[in-house]
């Protein structure tokens, strides 16, 4: 059984830890991993009650028909239309997804390649999004 | 009706994991059903992620088996402050948002809240609300909205049919603004923090061109109809909060009356029962009109709908039917059986304003009639049905009576805004004139106080020569009027009147008449030497337009047959009436020869010369019931012959003087002589209407400080009382009694009260009865200066009680004045004392018996002739006789169960 709920908790202290230390390459690479958990999370909540928290493959029907969206947040969304929608028409949480998809033009899961720190400015405005991006999803989590 | 389970679980969640304040749980069910659960407890510090969902789960299911349970975000409290969470701003605890809360408030009567203090909403909202669809509802709301702009107010109707919206469509709304409410919700409902949302709300509505409004009216439509409409509203929740405390409806009413400052929003609601009826219903309206039509299901579900509303004890509500295919008397039946029934429902909730001992049904409008025409229906209407937008040209008046009901209520709101200022509103009422029109007395200034009667026209014409009327009715004020205040007189006429002479034939006006003693010597010897009443009047006539130097004899040849007519009056006393006067007259009504002399001094001296001078004269006669007041041979013979002057002055086509003869109705009536109907056509009645009479009213009080406030809330200039219309009258005078007598839908007009009060069984209004009601009610009204205002009714001067006891004065003076008017039926009316004012024929009769048989030997007849004097009338319906209300009080009799 997936939890990803968990794995966000940790992933965002894992996170935190890291920007806390300046090590920000690896912030950047383990905050897109948060949103990733939570998006997940998310979706899973949304799940009926008598299907399993498990992605679908071609071996495994947990009584849903979503299969693992891998690191793509448009993937994720296109398995929660709600949330989706909330997102695609606020343009400022759009702006703030993008910055952590893909902070300094790189998405975040091959950060973990990149040797260039970013310089603050950028920093600053990815650190930014990245907290008011956690933030919305918490609110929006409870209400969808 | 068991408890609220969220309450319930939310309560025994907390007991477990919330120790400290710091701790906290939120419960959120989303419309998807899914129930999301945030705990932040130190309770979870040991336990891992999965052992805490195990904890949570479990319980979950015990209490809500049904509910899949959504996100779940269980953390400790270091976790959530890193995670920076933080608990949601309670709203408002005791406020009412949804259809569950008012249900469970609705049957837990025991644990309802204190309702907070109501302020007057500023915009009002009113809301147009139906339980089934496609009653016309929305199209109601098109025409009555553009009736509202016409008449001068802004406007806004907003679209809350969020789920089957239509409301721009029906007004045809072009161009469409480029987003809608729901686009303005959806924004503001999942807007970050921080973030300032994009669509403002100057993007939401658009204007409709109304012509010929002095208003304006704009339209908040639900949204551009697409897909992204149908996602967005899919996802929005009534309930949310912004900003911690604010609701979507809250926000969007600041925001448009920012924008706009309208004088007036009216909602039109998702119908039945769901979150958007809620809001319109529930959050948004201080008003709200229900439509329905007249069958079953809309009855019960209003039914259903009104046991929840209970609880909202600052919604007015209102009903309208509609469709109504069948508006004949037996379709109307139904309606009013559902309404009966409907009205029962609401009964239990009528506020208690001065809960007197004496609950007076008179304050109800229980005529049948009346309520029928008070029940809105708005009838079926083929162009409507067709129609394909609105407002339909032609159809405006089916709904001008909804339109009505919201101005009523904004009238009564700006008068209570404006006379809650207690200071003003004391000194305004000690202010108060109400001053009995004596015409007789130069010093009132008639021009201000005068109130013509809708007959007033009629008497300034030319053939009317008999005047009859009650006493009391005003017949001596216009003598008066003409006779002193020639001026006032004049504008009055508009100028009919500018070449005319008034002269008071016989009256108060002369310092000294003929009256009682004299005429009975007069009769006397006119009997004995074979003299006529008919010659008398014409020489009395012929004196008195000599002592008014209205003529003169002319001399040489022309003078020469008049000598002797010259001789008897040349030297008679001009001021005063004396012995030689009557001596005099008896001479020219006796003496032949002079009897024809006088006719032609008339027709010659009088008529000639006056047309000769393009002048009209006018002879006044009053006081005729004063001095013949005993039916009997003088009286009959003398006003017959004063009528006979005036037929054969017609008949001689003395076209330039003319008769206006004051006279008491009831004598009228007992005169009969030959040719009596040559006056039928040539005479008025002089009544009060119910709008002359309300001038009046309202003539009287414009005399004071009132007038501020009529000129501030309802203005109409004294110059322009005569012309304006009974709606703008009843309007200002609101100010003064305010427009129901009592709250609630059922109670009657104070205006209609007080006209009513004041009108005897006969039809027959007494003007001066009013000023003395009036008069009363100010003393009373200033006797509750200084004790608390919890009783008082603010949006008038004078309240209820106090006009009742004006009235109770009223009728005592109007008892009086009847005990004067027929001084042999004192004893009966004494007799009444204690009496029913609703007496069978037996009790009645047994009455008669013992005070009045003397007077009037037959029964029947001593009905008739208290009918015709008003003061009782035979009630068919009750097989009773119902004595007028103006004597009620004065007599002492006993007014219940008589309604």
């Amino acid at each position: 059984m997936e939890d990803y709920q968990s794995a966000f908790i940790e992933r965002h202290i894992d996170t935190q830890t890291l920007s806390q230390s300046g090590r920000k390459v690896a912030a950047m690479h383990f905050g897109g991993v948060t949103i990733e958990c939570l998006l997940k999370a998310i979706i899973f909540a949304s799940l009926p009650r008598g299907a399993t928290q498990e992605w679908m493959t071609e071996s495994y029907d947990p009584g849903h028909t979503f299969t693992n969206p891998g690191h793509s947040y448009i993937e994720a969304l296109r398995r929660h239309n709600r949330l989706r929608s909330r997102i695609y028409n606020s343009p400022q949480v759009r702006k703030w997804l993008d910055e952590v998809e893909n902070p300094i033009g790189q998405h975040f899961i091959n950060m973990r390649y990149s040797g260039v720190e970013p310089d603050d400015p950028n920093y600053k405005r990815w650190l930014n999004a990245y907290q008011s991006l956690k933030e919305w999803l918490l609110k929006q989590a409870t209400q969808l | 009706m068991h408890e609220n389970w969220q309450v319930s679980l939310k309560q025994h969640i907390t007991k477990q994991y919330v120790r400290n304040s710091p701790e906290w749980v939120d419960l959120n069910i989303s419309t998807s059903g899914l129930l999301n659960l945030t705990i932040v407890s130190d309770r979870f510090v040991s336990l891992s992620r999965p052992q805490r969902k195990e904890q949570i789960s479990s319980l979950l299911q015990s209490y809500v088996p049904h509910l899949s349970p959504g996100f779940l975000s269980l953390y400790t409290l270091q976790e959530s402050e890193s995670l920076n969470l933080s608990p949601p701003q309670v709203f408002n605890v005791a406020s009412l948002n949804t259809w569950q809360d008012l249900a469970i408030q609705a049957a837990n009567p025991q644990n309802q809240y204190p309702e907070p203090q109501h302020e007057p909403q500023i915009p009002r909202t009113v809301t147009f609300y139906s339980f089934k669809g496609g009653v016309g509802r929305t199209t109601a709301l098109t025409h009555v909205a553009s009736i509202l702009a016409m008449r001068g107010l802004k406007v806004v109707a907003v679209d809350l049919d969020l789920e089957a919206p239509g409301l721009s469509t029906a007004f045809n709304l072009k161009p469409q603004p480029k987003y809608g409410i729901v686009d303005y919700f959806y924004e503001r409902s999942y807007l970050p923090e921080g973030v300032e949302p994009s669509i403002s709300i100057a993007e939401i509505f658009g204007e409709v061109r109304v012509p010929n409004a002095t208003g304006r009216l704009f339209v908040v439509p639900a949204g551009c109809l697409n897909l992204d409409y149908v996602s967005k509203v899919d996802d929005l929740q009534a309930t949310t909060i912004i900003d911690g405390n604010k609701s979507l409806w809250s926000i969007f009413k600041e925001q448009i009356k920012e924008q706009l400052n309208p004088d007036i929003l009216l909602v039109d609601s998702r119908t039945g029962i769901n979150q958007w009826g809620a809001l319109s219903l529930i959050q948004a309206a201080d008003e709200a009109i229900i439509f329905l039509f007249p069958n079953e299901q809309n009855k019960q579900g209003i039914e259903l709908l009104l046991q929840s509303l209970k609880s909202l004890k600052n919604l007015s509500i209102n009903f309208v039917f509609s469709p109504v295919p069948d508006i004949t008397k037996t379709g109307l039946s139904k309606v009013k059986n559902i309404w009966d029934s409907l009205q029962k429902k609401i009964q239990t909730t009528n506020e208690n304003y001065e809960a007197e001992a004496d609950e007076d049904e008179s304050d109800l409008d229980n005529d049948r009639t009346a309520l029928i025409e008070d029940i809105l229906v708005v009838p079926y209407l083929v162009p409507i049905a067709l129609a394909d937008s609105y407002p339909v040209p032609g159809m405006q008046d089916y709904y001008t009576k909804i339109a009505n009901l919201i101005d009523e209520t904004t009238d009564k709101l700006k008068r209570s805004t404006v006379l809650s200022n207690i200071d003003q509103r004391w000194k305004i009422i000690e202010s108060l004139q109400f001053p009995e029109v004596n015409a007789a007395d130069n010093r009132q200034d008639l021009s201000l106080l005068f109130q013509r009667t809708t007959d007033f026209e009629r008497f300034l014409d030319d053939t009317t020569c008999l005047i009859r009327g009650r006493k009391g009715t005003g017949k001596t004020a216009l003598y008066w009027l003409f006779l002193q205040h020639k001026t006032v007189a004049h504008k009055l006429a508009h100028g009919r009147l500018d070449n005319t002479i008034f002269l008071s034939a016989h009256g108060r006006f002369q310092e000294s008449r003929p009256s009682r003693d004299e005429f009975q010597i007069i009769h006397q010897t006119l009997q004995q030497d074979g003299g006529t009443w008919e010659a008398f009047w014409r020489a009395y006539l012929l004196l008195r337009c000599y002592q008014e130097d209205l003529f003169k004899f002319p001399q040489g040849k022309k003078g020469a047959k008049f000598t002797e007519l010259k001789t008897t009056i040349d030297n008679l006393p001009r001021e005063g009436w004396l012995s030689e006067c009557t001596q005099a007259l008896l001479e020219l009504s006796t003496n032949s020869q002079l009897r024809l002399i006088v006719k032609d001094a008339v027709s010659i001296l009088l008529n000639e010369e006056t047309r000769n001078n393009s002048q009209k004269l006018w002879f006044l006669y009053d006081d005729l019931d004063e001095d013949f007041p005993e039916a009997g041979e003088v009286r009959k013979q003398a006003l017959t012959g004063l009528f006979q002057l005036v037929q054969s002055c017609d008949a001689n086509r003395l076209t330039e003087i003319r008769f206006k003869i004051f006279l008491r109705e009831d004598i009228w009536n007992r005169l009969s002589f030959d040719n009596k109907s040559h006056f039928t056509g040539r005479d008025i009645l002089l009544q009060w209407t119910r709008i002359d009479f309300l001038r009046l009213a309202l003539r009287q009080a414009i005399q004071s400080d009132f007038k501020d406030l009529v000129d501030r809330i309802s203005p109409v200039a004294v110059e322009s009382i005569d012309l304006a219309n009974e709606d703008a009258i009843d309007k200002a005078l609101e100010i003064l009694w305010g427009s129901h007598r009592r709250g609630g839908n059922r109670s009657k007009k104070v205006s209609r009260w007080v006209y009513e009060r004041l009108t005897d069984s006969s039809g027959t209004t007494f003007p001066r009865s009013l000023s003395i009601l009036l008069k009363e009610a100010k003393e009373q009204e200033l006797t509750y200066k200084g004790q608390s205002s919890s009783k008082f009714r603010e949006d008038r001067l004078l309240q209820s009680k106090s006009l009742e006891l004006g009235l109770k004065k009223a009728s005592e003076k109007r008892c009086e004045e009847i005990k004067e008017e027929y001084p042999h039926l004192i004893n009966f009316f004494e007799a009444l004392n204690g009496k029913s004012a609703l007496l069978e024929k037996e009790q009645l009769q047994a009455i008669w018996q013992n005070s009045a048989f003397s007077i009037i030997e037959n029964f029947e007849e001593f009905a008739s002739f208290l009918g015709e004097i008003g003061i009782l009338e035979w009630r068919e319906k009750d097989q009773r006789y119902k004595f007028a209300d103006i004597y009620v009080y004065g007599f002492k009799m006993d007014r219940r169960g008589a309604v």
